[in-house]
């Protein structure tokens, strides 16, 4: 702003409009400067914040459509999937104890229910684990819509949420891979 | 999502469920081990549909799931009364033919729109 003030005089002067060009002072410079600064800030935030709310609705729709995709239970979507991969995998330990069973072989039998003990604790963790991005992708709709409506304390509960979801999914995920780990050995 | 195929897919995943819970209370080791077969075809059909899921309907789609809902409820039935593995086979077979005829149509159709 103080150097279009300067400009301006120069051309004023040139144009023999005025005699001198005018002279800013370094502290009414620095005071312009920094004026115009938080007037471009200022606008680049009312822009934004008009961004924000003209995506909202198809942010929100884009986050809706991944939640569901995840699934809203273990009867639909991914997690539908998943738990059904880990139905096959208990199936398969179901067939073995019955045959177990039908042998008579007891020390194969105690195995195997205890195999399928732990494979049931996986099937839990693994559902849990997509419950949980399930939450995060509806919270991070949830903190969109707070900051286009310029609700701050909604952006914080939201973001909140979201940071739960991820400290509760590595924690869940840590101990699914532990589990996996001690199975290969 | 596809509307249709999300149908598909709840429904392939509740008759895989279904089979579970009967293999739970199956004791011949014969039959359990058909259960399991039978399921495994099944969950192939679920992870199909699970990559179709955003692809476009059409009138050829939908007519094919009505006839895999009339299927449904026929398998329903043979599952609740396996009297021997022939015919249990037979029934899921019959099941997942129609089945295989929406993939088919799903796996021609356009993905969606963005």
């Amino acid at each position: 702003m103080a150097q279009q003030v300067q400009d301006t005089g120069k051309q004023l002067q040139n144009a023999h409009l005025i005699e001198q060009a005018p002279e800013v002072s370094a502290s009414i410079a620095t005071g312009l400067t920094k004026i115009g600064d938080l007037l471009l800030k200022a606008k680049a935030q009312s822009e934004a914040r008009v961004i924000v709310q003209q995506a909202d609705p198809t942010i929100g729709k884009v986050f809706a459509e991944m939640a569901e995709v995840v699934g809203a239970n273990r009867t639909t979507g991914i997690r539908g999937t998943v738990f059904e991969h880990w139905e096959q995998i208990k199936g398969r330990t179901k067939v073995d104890f019955v045959k177990a069973v039908a042998e008579h072989d007891e020390a194969r039998r105690r195995n195997l229910a205890m195999q399928y003990a732990h494979e049931m604790n996986q099937q839990q963790a693994q559902d849990l684990v997509l419950a949980s991005l399930r939450r995060s992708f509806l919270a991070l709709a949830d903190a969109h819509h707070a900051l286009a409506n310029g609700d701050e304390v909604g952006v914080g509960a939201a973001i909140a949420i979201v940071s739960d979801e991820v400290r509760d999914t590595r924690s869940l995920y840590d101990k699914f891979k532990a589990a996996t780990k001690d199975d290969k050995k | 999502m596809n509307d249709d195929l999300k149908a598909l897919h709840s429904l392939l995943l509740a008759q895989h469920r279904a089979l579970s819970d009967k293999l739970g209370r199956e004791t011949d080791p014969d039959k359990a081990e058909a259960i399991l077969t039978e399921m495994q075809e099944i969950l192939h059909r679920i992870d199909l549909v699970q990559g179709l899921l955003f692809r476009r309907s059409t009138k050829g789609l939908t007519n094919a799931l009505a006839d895999v809902q009339s299927a449904d409820t026929e398998l329903t039935k043979a599952i609740r009364h396996i009297k021997d593995v022939a015919s249990f086979v037979k029934a899921v077979a019959d099941f997942l033919k129609y089945v295989d005829e929406a993939i088919d149509i799903a796996k021609t159709l356009a993905p969606l729109a963005p």
